[in-house]
């Protein structure tokens, strides 16, 4: 016998969850293509330095050796693979792209997460103005009515905020960072340890309640403008205040901040936005502004705005109704095969019955509760369930 | 709907009930659950899973429970990813390095150690830059020495009763080792009125707690 059990976190798909995935990313590129994004499709396997700013902390990465001992890794993001593509193939710029693919990071065992995960994302390449962010946020509203009711929330942050604040009140990297990652856990034990040496600073009432300043953006803003703010930081907080009131125009939407959370990735430079729904435990949709990203890749840098979609999450969460249409079935002849090719462009609902003989055809056809159709000796189609 | 917390059964769940209490949390049904597992307070306002400790942290990542209250080594040895709030000061221990009286930390070579926490014995011996064999021991860890299976254990212990009475000593003490209340991160985005009030109560509790002792 050979082995058929699957590797540690890996699935199969199929049936009525593997249709609504088929839907939902169809429904997500024509929503796309409509507004004039470009599909792009990397491969799977990238050279490993592509990845080099990718946090790879907390998961690992599948990697193999390609015929030259090179590391090749299966990709466990799909924004840099865009970024490399983008650098190596002279398209003209500004730009909007998308991609719908899988990414591979491999996750604790035995956890119940899969490593194979589907993502779909936007990257807009070239456009400095926050227009970018808007229409990334106005897709985030779109898709959340369309197919969760509006249930999505939005939370927006800056990738630079924490960092500005520490700048301000420390030159000690590693406190810096000690801070910084107690502060994305929100391990409040150990953030007030570590800030305890700040107890003269003006910052401190800020500093005592920053891992709290999350939720609704309005209650935030009148937590900070009690404790105050100067400076840069003041100024990052005032455009995420604004981008808040814009997006809570949005219909349907409920808008959040969070002055303390971590940017999905490290390459990011500016506003962050996440998409989460009550009551699941991660989130749905993940961006915002890497300004510096190309120049990883290429000597000029070009300002760019992106976002991912868990597609996988996503299949589970929205209202899309798979196709549980029943077919009625057509009993035919090999001889007949012209006939058959007319007769199913004609009815393209029209499901063939591949039944050994019309007997079996009939049982088969009664217990699927179905017609069953075959073709005359003038060529139409009779019933003959 | 009920705020979900993980609760740690046996030792855990004993000291914490008190604080709990003081806390206003009526824990009548945690106090007679009999064999159930999942007990809501009258007011439903908590609903408490009670679990083994690794198990916490498993529902913790999952998203299945809002809450976990979990000793602070299972939470390092786990890689903690989630949200915690609070400190409860209680099983509180410590977890040391051990050996019997012959044993030579100094002694060149590659030491083997056991433990039932690989990974923290891992931090603790590349923070002394040396190289160790680890092998994972389920329960008794201290047999590991005295048999000959390891040279020294790295464990967690509460008086140092049981390393005495089985002739061992402690060559270092690692980090201190408490229970602590944690959230999940994205439940504490969804309920962070509900969850820091109750952290907000306890923290007042262990306060009292620690300014009366």
């Amino acid at each position: 016998m050979h082995k058929v059990n699957l590797p540690l976190g890996t699935r199969d798909e199929f049936g009525k969850r593997a249709q609504r995935k088929t839907q939902l990313i169809d429904l997500i590129e024509t929503e796309l293509q409509q507004r004039n994004y470009m599909k792009v499709t990397t491969p799977v396997l990238e050279y490993q330095e592509v990845f080099a700013d990718f946090d790879l902390k907390q998961m690992q990465t599948y990697q193999l050796l390609d015929n030259n001992n090179e590391t090749v890794v299966l990709r466990p993001d799909l924004t840099l693979p865009i970024a490399r593509f983008l650098s190596t193939n002279n398209l003209k710029l500004p730009q909007k792209f998308y991609y719908v693919g899988d990414r591979f990071k491999i996750a604790p065992p035995l956890s119940g997460r899969y490593n194979q995960q589907t993502q779909a994302g936007i990257e807009i390449v070239g456009y400095a103005s926050a227009k970018a962010e808007c229409e990334c946020l106005l897709l985030i509203n779109r898709l959340s009515r369309r197919l969760l009711q509006g249930k999505i929330q939005l939370e927006l942050g800056d990738a630079r905020f924490i960092d500005t604040i520490l700048n301000e009140l420390s030159s000690n990297q590693a406190l810096k960072q000690a801070i910084k990652a107690a502060l994305y856990q929100k391990n409040l034990p150990h953030y007030l340890q570590l800030i305890s040496r700040f107890i003269e600073q003006p910052m401190f009432k800020f500093l005592k309640i920053w891992p709290r300043l999350f939720g609704d953006y309005q209650e935030v803003q009148a937590q900070v403008l009690k404790v105050g703010l100067s400076g840069q930081a003041r100024e990052l907080f005032e455009k995420i205040m604004q981008f808040a009131d814009w997006t809570s125009q949005l219909p349907n939407q409920q808008v959040t901040v969070d002055l303390s959370s971590a940017p999905p990735q490290e390459y990011y430079t500016g506003l962050t936005f996440k998409g989460f729904m009550q009551d699941i435990s991660d989130y749905l949709f993940s961006g915002g502004r890497y300004d510096q990203l190309l120049q990883n890749f290429q000597s000029q840098p070009e300002p760019a705005v992106g976002m991912g979609i868990d597609i996988d999450r996503l299949v589970d969460e929205a209202v899309i109704s798979a196709n549980s249409h029943k077919h009625d079935l057509l009993f035919f002849e090999p001889a007949q095969l012209a006939l058959v090719s007319q007769i199913c462009e004609q009815y393209p609902e029209l499901e063939l019955s591949l039944s050994l003989d019309l007997r079996h055809a009939q049982r088969n056809a009664q217990s699927l509760g179905v017609k069953l159709y075959r073709l005359n000796a003038q060529g139409d189609l009779e019933d003959a369930t | 709907m009920p705020l979900k917390i993980a609760l740690t059964k046996g030792r855990v769940e004993k000291q914490v009930i008190p604080l709990l209490e003081a806390a206003g949390i009526d824990c009548s049904g945690l106090k007679q659950k009999n064999r159930k597992l999942i007990i809501n307070t009258s007011d439903d306002r908590f609903q408490f899973i009670l679990a083994k400790g690794p198990d916490v942290t498993t529902y913790l990542n999952s998203g299945a429970v809002d809450l976990g209250i979990v000793g602070s080594d299972i939470l390092t040895e786990h890689r903690n990813q989630q949200s915690e709030l609070l400190d409860l000061r209680v099983g509180q221990c410590q977890f040391v390095l051990a050996s019997t009286s012959d044993f030579n930390f100094n002694q060149p070579g590659r030491k083997v150690i056991g433990t039932k926490y690989p990974l923290i014995t891992q931090l603790y011996f590349e923070s002394l830059g040396q190289d160790v064999e680890i092998i994972k021991i389920e329960g008794s860890v201290e047999l590991a020495p005295l048999i000959g299976l390891a040279d020294a254990i790295v464990d967690i212990t509460e008086t140092g009763r049981t390393l005495r009475e089985n002739n061992l000593y402690v060559y270092d003490y690692l980090d201190q080792v408490s229970t602590r209340l944690v959230a999940n991160r994205m439940s504490l985005k969804q309920h962070a009125g509900e969850i820091f009030e109750l952290a907000d109560q306890l923290e007042q509790v262990v306060e009292q707690g620690s300014a009366s002792k």
